[in-house]
């Protein structure tokens, strides 16, 4: 009898597919690109990732090969060779004045505990006016407030210290390359003014990218039947 | 010194190899806390994943493992169950540093939270294949990701869908269980591929003049980027055979939805045009059931994409005089409903539409509490009342919102709070 209710037992066991799986804490969100766009605030490697992801990308290299195409066209500065040598000096200077750009906006956006997403997550508790605004001008007063006063962890609005410095990197490190003819605080100044410009440029496309999206999406519905 | 930089570079873009992320436990039980990410719910996880073949890992037993965790959720009382299963797409695989992985871990939380009942656990089965081929430069990837999308879902998963729908469902898909499937992207692919080839055989054992139950409750394909020419012959079947998904009263519900945000510009563009010198040659034929003459468009677009398969529209109630089919509810300031498109050709159960951006923006952003929403609505049926979640930190939530990156699931309740049992649905062939 006893033989009977112990194989009954593995039987009724094996039926119900055994034990379930302990319940566990879940793992923490590492740099994932879902958990990079949606977390409220990001870890210290997490902004060590997206800063990665700002050096290597194809947006970085094509960037840099496209304006480093235009000033090879208008062959400015006049100093430097033209042909094959003198794209690769201009792309060059792009791509390091953006790894530099991108690099000390990491470090001083770290060191004062800013969020580096050009729109931050939704936090509970923690909501920013500044980024509710309808219609297009507000829309784009906002885009722009976004690139100087920026979302910190502690969930205040401060001056964007990082994209500043990001700027000014940007415009001082090609003083170490530049001919001399060109080679002063005025053309660094430009440099960074362009550089800010860029931001500004980003945070604009980033406001309205749902809406080109959905514009250009409208125009290419095809595949209508034939009358 | 010039090597060392190209060696590194390429280091950081280099390959990811096809591997098993989960060799040796593939099934989880997590307790979300509520915290300002997360909700309060306990989720049951189960990884299967396939390689570049469409073959499961050998050795690794991940189906048992699912199987197992099925039942033992079931229990002696045979539960009912909530199993979302998902088909991740491109760029994407099972590991942890899979931005699919936590989006629909997130997800499944929110849903958890919303069915809030110990006797309804919520169970993901995440269907994993390499969808990512390398780190940086990834639009490289498309064309190879794709044949390899095409194989999978050609591949074991149909079997697997079978078995597993199988386990949660009943031998004959009639258990009270709710099972949704979906696939995003090239994970729509790959599902619509595996899940035509279940369909047909399920259809197959449909008498003329009798019914029979669906595999799912409900197959979404979210931005799906799979050809149209895909989705072509089974629409073609079951315009022909005039097979319809209903209830008892004979109200119509999808047995498969395609739906494409407006402003998925990865499909409507990117797609056709990787695809337009890889399209097979151009043949031309007498006018087709959806209005064609040649078989460019079924090539170069999605189903969803293509004007002559779409069969509803997703519609703001007040702006609109069509007599809503699925009532979606309250998003983002206005109720929305699906009502069928005015002259339509597709008559059929696999629902072709486009999704407002306020559900999905874009073509990666799909695990939002509106996504949930929808899907919840295609999950009531007609008459069925629902209660509203008790979750509160949901509540808390949407007290507060003014902003949403990661809305909260608005106030529409998920399968298991519906306050009446629904209605059977079954697959019917007229004589």
């Amino acid at each position: 009898m006893r033989f009977v209710l112990f194989f009954a037992a593995i039987a009724a066991f094996g039926q119900e597919g055994g034990a379930l799986p302990a319940p566990q804490a879940p793992p923490v969100p590492q740099c994932d690109s879902y958990s990079i766009q949606t977390l409220p605030t990001l870890h210290w490697k997490q902004k060590t990732c997206i800063w990665r992801d700002q050096l290597i990308t194809g947006n970085a290299l094509t960037g840099a090969a496209f304006w480093g195409a235009v000033a090879e066209w208008r062959h400015t500065p006049p100093e430097w060779p033209q042909g094959f040598k003198g794209f690769g000096m201009q792309m060059g200077t792009r791509y390091a004045q953006g790894m530099t750009k991108s690099t000390a906006a990491f470090l001083v956006g770290g060191l004062l505990h800013e969020d580096p997403r050009p729109r931050p997550a939704y936090e509970i508790g923690c909501e920013h006016q500044h980024f509710r605004a309808t219609g297009v001008w507000p829309r784009v007063g906002q885009s722009l407030l976004r690139v100087v006063w920026t979302h910190k962890e502690n969930c205040h609005d401060a001056p964007a210290f990082s994209r500043l410095a990001g700027a000014f990197a940007s415009g001082f490190v090609q003083m170490g390359w530049q001919p001399d003819r060109i080679n002063n605080v005025s053309t660094a100044l430009r440099g960074s003014a362009g550089a800010m410009g860029g931001y500004f440029g980003y945070s604009v496309f980033t406001e309205f990218q749902g809406d080109l999206y959905g514009l250009v999406g409208k125009l290419f519905t095809t595949g209508k039947p034939k009358p | 010194m010039k090597k060392l930089v190209l060696i590194g570079v390429l280091g950081l873009a280099g390959c990811i190899k096809p591997v098993n992320y989960h060799p040796g436990k593939s099934v989880f039980a997590y307790d979300f806390k509520a915290d300002n990410y997360f909700v309060n719910g306990r989720v049951y996880e189960a990884y299967v994943e396939f390689d570049e073949q469409g073959k499961l890992f050998p050795n690794a037993g991940q189906v048992d493992q699912a199987t197992n965790l099925i039942r033992a959720l079931k229990g002696p009382t045979d539960r009912k169950l909530n199993v979302v299963f998902f088909v991740h797409g491109w760029k994407n695989n099972a590991s942890e540093a899979s931005g699919n992985v936590w989006g629909f871990r997130r997800m499944l939380d929110s849903i958890a939270c919303q069915v809030n009942d110990p006797e309804a656990p919520t169970l993901g089965i995440y269907i994993g294949w390499p969808g990512a081929a390398a780190n940086a430069g990834g639009f490289f990837t498309f064309w190879n990701r794709q044949a390899v999308g095409q194989t999978v879902g050609s591949g074991e998963l149909s079997d697997v869908l079978k078995r597993l729908l199988k386990e949660v469902k009943g031998e004959g898909y009639a258990g009270k269980s709710t099972a949704i499937v979906v696939g995003h992207s090239f994970g729509g692919l790959v599902l619509e591929r595996a899940i035509i080839k279940l369909l047909n055989e399920q259809l197959d054992q449909l008498q003329a003049g009798g019914s029979i139950e669906p595999p799912a409750d409900l197959t979404v394909l979210l931005n799906e980027a799979g050809p149209a020419a895909q989705a072509k012959p089974l629409l073609e079947r079951l315009t022909k055979d005039k097979i319809t998904l209903e209830d008892a009263a004979g109200n119509q519900y999808p047995l498969l939805v395609s739906m494409t945000s407006t402003g998925d510009a990865a499909t409507k563009i990117a797609f056709a045009g990787s695809n337009y010198f890889s399209r097979p040659k151009a043949e031309t034929f007498p006018r087709d059931l959806f209005g064609q003459t040649t078989n460019t468009p079924y090539y170069l677009l999605t189903a969803a994409n293509m004007v002559a398969l779409q069969s509803h529209d997703i519609v703001i109630t007040k702006s609109s005089t069509r007599k809503p089919v699925v009532t979606i509810g309250h998003v983002d300031g206005n109720d929305w409903a699906v009502v069928e498109k005015d002259e339509r050709l597709n008559r059929t159960p696999y629902w072709i539409m486009q999704l407002p951006q306020t559900f999905v923006p874009d073509h990666s952003s799909i695990f939002r509490g509106e996504v949930i929403t929808l899907l919840n609505s295609y999950l009531i049926r007609q008459g069925q009342s629902t209660v509203k979640p008790a979750c509160e930190v949901l509540a808390a939530r949407k007290a507060s919102a003014t902003a949403a990156v990661a809305a909260p699931p608005p106030g529409v309740a998920f399968s298991t709070r519906a306050t009446s049992a629904p209605s059977k649905l079954v697959l019917r062939k007229p004589r």
